[in-house]
């Protein structure tokens, strides 16, 4: 079957942009990487028909996308299984991420998408809307107002450091 | 134009990709099979239950009688078919004298006789061989379902699409149920659901992804194909990718 794809291959070409746009969206670094480290997972159980897809990583984004807005991250299940598995000797995160993070958390959870969508996963309007099943109009208004609002509260952040 | 928030989301970009350590393939191969023996340990340890309920004399007193007693009248819940509905059921040779409880009426119920079942890989079902002499007229009905609904996230309800049935009995113990056939492509909601016990499924049902996602658990599935006398022995499914 030549349409099969080697899934360790497309693990590590995939898994960190996808855990870089969750990271955006729920705000937590590791939670994102066991929301992603799942939508592998379920990949990986039905890889024989996964990797015969034209694009197997917009259905492992799907996935990923899904479980975190289903909000099952809240039931903290993921972060209990997966949780031994991330390694102890992460990074602090930088100004500038918790920064961004930080406003993102401001915005409502679908401005706070389709911005992330826009800007992490480098799609266009009319992609997110076939995405999020919701009208290119409606995605477009989300987009303009998440911008706005990000803009300002980075702005208003960036004149609270003081001089040095 | 330019966009001041580019620079900022690829800042973000590159620092959190930096941070990113994945846990690794061999780690969500790990996480899969011990997922699939947790349930196969469930599965078995509920079986062996119930076969010690039907070997085991009511009020736990004593030991399998050696010698058979009188045959006790055996009735038969809607949940399961018959192999030759004519036909006299053969009574147990392990019951007690003072249990005058259908021999088999435990494995004959739709969800207790789906945990009668034992299988040895996630598409094969096997009758135990300690049930099969116990309730040599057992027939337990297995099917697998495939729903879909539309593109939408979460469409309201899901409809069946095709379904495979196989038949577990003495004669034919074990049975492999191949997954059914699905429509083209990935731009809908599926639900994948194995069962047992007789009847029909139901030709629509309300959409149960949104829930089996949202708390991971099929509690509410469970409940609604036990009341419809059907056992659910596997359930797997997938949002629409379009």
């Amino acid at each position: 079957m030549s349409g099969r794809r080697d899934f360790a291959e497309f693990y590590t070409a995939a898994f960190a942009p996808l855990t870089s746009q969750l990271h955006a969206f729920v705000g937590d670094h590791a939670e994102a990487q066991d929301l992603v480290q799942e939508a592998f997972c379920r990949a990986l159980t039905k890889w024989p028909t996964v990797s015969t897809y034209d694009d197997p990583f917009s259905w492992v984004r799907k996935v990923a996308w899904n479980l975190a807005i289903s909000r099952w991250r809240r039931a903290r299940r993921l972060r209990l299984r997966h949780r031994e598995l991330v390694p102890p000797d992460v990074e602090p995160p930088t100004a500038g991420e918790v920064d961004l993070t930080r406003a993102l958390g401001e915005l409502p959870a679908q401005h706070r998408q389709v911005v992330v969508l826009h800007y992490l996963a480098d799609m266009s309007v009319a992609e997110i809307a076939e995405f999020t099943g919701s009208p290119e109009g409606t995605i477009k208004a989300w987009l303009h107002r998440a911008r706005r609002t990000l803009a300002g509260l980075l702005a208003a952040e960036d004149e609270e450091v003081p001089d040095v | 134009m330019s966009d001041p928030l580019h620079e900022r989301f690829e800042s973000f970009r590159t620092a959190s990709m930096a941070r990113t350590r994945p846990p690794g393939v061999a780690a969500a191969r790990r996480t899969i099979v011990r997922r699939q023996l947790t349930r196969a340990g469930v599965l078995a340890l509920t079986a062996i239950g119930l076969a010690l309920a039907i070997w085991l004399p009511p009020g736990g007193e004593g030991a399998i009688p050696a010698t058979p007693s009188t045959p006790p009248a055996v009735s038969p819940s809607p949940a399961v078919v018959s192999a030759s509905p004519s036909a006299a059921p053969s009574p147990s040779a392990s019951r007690s004298p003072q249990d005058d409880r259908p021999p088999c009426s435990i494995a004959y119920a739709g969800t207790a006789g789906a945990l009668l079942l034992q299988s040895t890989d996630p598409d094969t079902y096997a009758l135990p061989a300690k049930v099969v002499s116990a309730c040599p007229s057992i027939s337990i009905q297995l099917t697998r379902a495939v729903y879909v609904g539309g593109t939408d996230q979460a469409p309201e309800n899901l409809s069946r699409y095709r379904t495979v049935t196989r038949v577990l009995s003495a004669a034919h113990p074990t049975a492999t149920l191949p997954a059914p056939a699905r429509p083209d492509g990935t731009c809908y909601s599926a639900l994948e659901v194995t069962v047992s016990g007789a009847g029909s499924l139901p030709a629509v049902l309300p959409n149960p992804i949104p829930e089996l996602a949202g708390t991971g658990s099929q509690d509410g599935l469970n409940r609604y194909f036990a009341n419809r006398g059907h056992g659910v022995l596997g359930v797997s499914w997938a949002e629409p990718s379009c």
